[in-house]
């Protein structure tokens, strides 16, 4: 359109007419997107602990296995079939993506643990514990001693330890069947009491050194389970398996590369509840806006009947007295935008740089097999601003539809003699 | 060759056929306009003149199209004005009939400058090729140097005349003018009806006032007189003298 520029001073102008009013309105509309960019960013941001902490945990992001493994979970799936894989090779490989914090490997088992008054089943779990540590965090869960560092320890989960009457420093036998069909046994020191805060977990889990695991299961050091990683951004995890799915073809056959949004479906529910609250704040708040631009927009048509009188009689078309009416809802948005940045923008930088820790008020909670904290924070994203900002100016102009249509009604003779 | 001339062989500029205007329902129904059929022919220069209330302005919407009659045609070039939707006769406004208003009715958020120009902006026509037509205007009709002023920084005669302004530039075919001349003075009036004679003459613009305003009437070459909504006489008329009947009762 010719002299758009026009019309927006003519948008700007009218504004200005019934300055307290479009200042009223401006800041209500300012106060809006603020609320609507601080509660989504706080959202988004406890959205994300969540999903951290239930991947963190124990999960990590991303899985690698034998295509057989699961759900059986069979000793001899191990990736790479009877062949096994070179796992260092595979975890240079994984490592290398941009995209990849760390990976871990790590073998699984079932055996019988036994201690000198007691015996219990238990799940085996072989790790390095270094890299271990670099992919998830139960092992910050150590409540006594520390993972095993050297050859026969093991790490009791803190319940497992209570009813095997058992601690730090003394020892406990591991029977488990092996994967020649032997039954593999040996004695272990326990090196640590920890708890996950996962029920099952701390009542079962017999963390070990991966390679004490491979010979007591008559595995090679070639054979683990899982490979688990941790990525920079969890929701890049389906970009990221299908790209080392493709990438790790060739070094170990099929491999099942799996994203926590795959084999933890309940926290991609649980985000979409947080994005379907998002949504929620968004529509309550930008309806309440419309009502409010609706509003001023109408009493402005209702004042300047006799100039959508003239301007009709002057041969403006209905289509632009609409874009006329609507562009001063434009400028209107455009106004809100700026003043809702400046409010929020100093409020989202302070918990984007300066998060809350609110644990010692809430405590951490166990959710959905993650210990969250209670951390008020807003999550660094561009998404939010953007889609308030273009939501917000959307609403205003869209507000003004009703308005603009009563304008293009206004009977011209009628409004020029004051009727 | 005059402008009647000039425009000879086309349609008439306004033909009104039966044309009525009713506002209201039953006993208290006022017919602002009568059975009204007159033909104004391209280049003439028509003043509608009779008492307050006897349907000028009514007449004036009617053929401009910012009312649609209760009975009857209005054609405009030869084309049926009530026949258009409104975003046709928006067009037809914008590009063959300038406004004048009877209460100036400037646009209060621009400038004289921009008021004058605004017809010309719908239109398309470049900022600079605008600017430059409302300047000439402006310094002819004693509007130079106020191109920057809102309406109400102006004085009544000063708003009028930007009325003109933006009724004129651009030379519309047809301009509908209502009560023009109301709130100027002497000089200002005769400036106004200078620049309209100039472009009825040369550019074959027809005028049609509505109008109490006696130099108005001198001027104009056809009286139209109304009383009641009725078209009480139309005569054309040959010199500057006012015939004795154009003078409402009340004020002769």
């Amino acid at each position: 359109m010719k002299d758009r520029g026009f019309w927006l001073r003519i948008g700007w102008r009218n504004l200005g007419r019934h300055r307290r009013r479009t200042v009223i309105t401006a800041i209500a509309l300012a106060w809006g997107f603020a609320a609507v960019v601080l509660f989504n960013g706080i959202l988004e941001g406890m959205g994300s602990d969540f999903i951290r902490s239930g991947t963190d945990l124990m999960a990590g992001q991303i899985r690698i296995q034998n295509p057989a493994y699961e759900p059986e979970r069979e000793l001899w799936d191990v990736i790479g079939g009877d062949a096994g894989v070179e796992v260092s090779e595979l975890l240079s490989r994984i490592r290398s993506d941009p995209d990849v914090v760390h990976a871990a490997p790590r073998l699984y088992g079932a055996g019988i643990i036994a201690s000198d008054s007691t015996s219990r089943g238990g799940l085996l779990m072989g790790i390095v514990p270094e890299a271990e540590a670099r992919v998830t965090h139960f092992l910050q869960g150590v409540l006594e001693g520390a993972p095993p560092e050297g050859a026969h320890e093991v790490l009791l989960g803190q319940e497992l330890a209570r009813q095997l009457r058992t601690s730090v420093g003394e020892d406990v036998v591991l029977v488990a069947p092996s994967a020649d069909g032997s039954l593999g046994n040996e004695l272990f020191r326990v090196s640590g009491i920890i708890r996950t805060g996962i029920p099952e977990v701390d009542a079962a889990q017999v963390v070990l050194h991966i390679d004490d695991l491979q010979f007591l299961l008559a595995l090679g050091t070639d054979d683990v389970h899982e490979v688990t990683v941790s990525l920079r951004n969890p929701w890049d995890a389906p970009e990221v398996a299908d790209r080392l799915s493709a990438e790790l073809t060739d070094l170990a056959g099929e491999m099942q590369v799996s994203p926590w949004t795959e084999f933890r479906p309940e926290l991609v529910e649980f985000a979409g509840l947080i994005s379907g609250m998002n949504w929620l704040i968004l529509i309550i708040v930008f309806v309440m806006a419309a009502f409010g631009v609706a509003n001023t927009m109408l009493m402005a048509t209702f004042e300047r009947r006799r100039e959508f009188a003239v301007v009709k009689a002057l041969g403006m078309k209905p289509g632009r007295i609409v874009a006329m009416v609507m562009g001063e809802a434009l400028v209107l948005g455009l106004l809100a935008v700026v003043g809702g940045a400046l409010i929020s923008l100093p409020l989202v930088l302070w918990l984007i740089h300066y998060p809350i820790d609110l644990t010692p008020i809430a405590g951490e909670q166990m959710f959905m097999d993650g210990l969250f904290r209670f951390v008020l924070r807003v999550e660094h994203s561009w998404d939010i601003p953007v889609r308030s900002a273009v939501g917000l100016v959307a609403t205003a102009v869209l507000a003004a539809l009703y308005p603009a249509l009563r304008a293009i009604r206004v009977p011209a003779a009628e409004a020029l003699a004051g009727r | 060759m005059t402008s009647k001339e000039m425009a000879a062989g086309s349609s008439p500029a306004v033909e009104t056929h039966e044309l009525w205007k009713t506002f209201g329902e039953g006993e208290t129904a006022v017919h602002a306009v009568q059975d009204v059929s007159v033909t104004i022919e391209s280049g003439e220069f028509v003043a509608l003149c009779g008492p307050s209330g006897s349907g000028k302005t009514t007449l004036v919407n009617l053929i401009g199209g910012l009312t649609d009659p209760t009975r009857g045609r209005v054609l405009v070039d030869g084309r049926d004005v009530g026949a258009m939707s409104e975003r046709q006769r928006a067009q037809l406004r914008l590009d063959r009939i300038g406004f004048v208003f009877q209460a100036f009715n400037l646009l209060p958020v621009l400038t004289a400058l921009e008021n004058a120009e605004f017809p010309l902006m719908l239109r398309g026509v470049s900022r600079e090729d605008r600017r430059e037509e409302v300047s000439k205007l402006f310094e002819h009709i004693g509007l130079g140097g106020l191109e920057d002023r809102r309406p109400g920084a102006l004085s009544g005669g000063q708003q009028q005349r930007v009325a003109v302004a933006r009724a004129v530039l651009g030379a519309p075919a047809l301009v509908l003018a209502d009560e023009p001349t109301a709130n100027l003075d002497t000089q200002a009036s005769d400036a106004l009806l200078d620049v309209m004679e100039v472009l009825n003459r040369e550019r074959g613009v027809t005028f049609i006032f509505c109008t109490h305003d006696p130099r108005v009437m001198r001027r104009a070459r056809r009286i139209i007189r109304l009383v009641d909504g009725h078209v009480e006489r139309d005569a054309e008329k040959e010199s500057g003298d006012l015939p004795s009947w154009v003078l409402d009762p009340v004020e002769t």
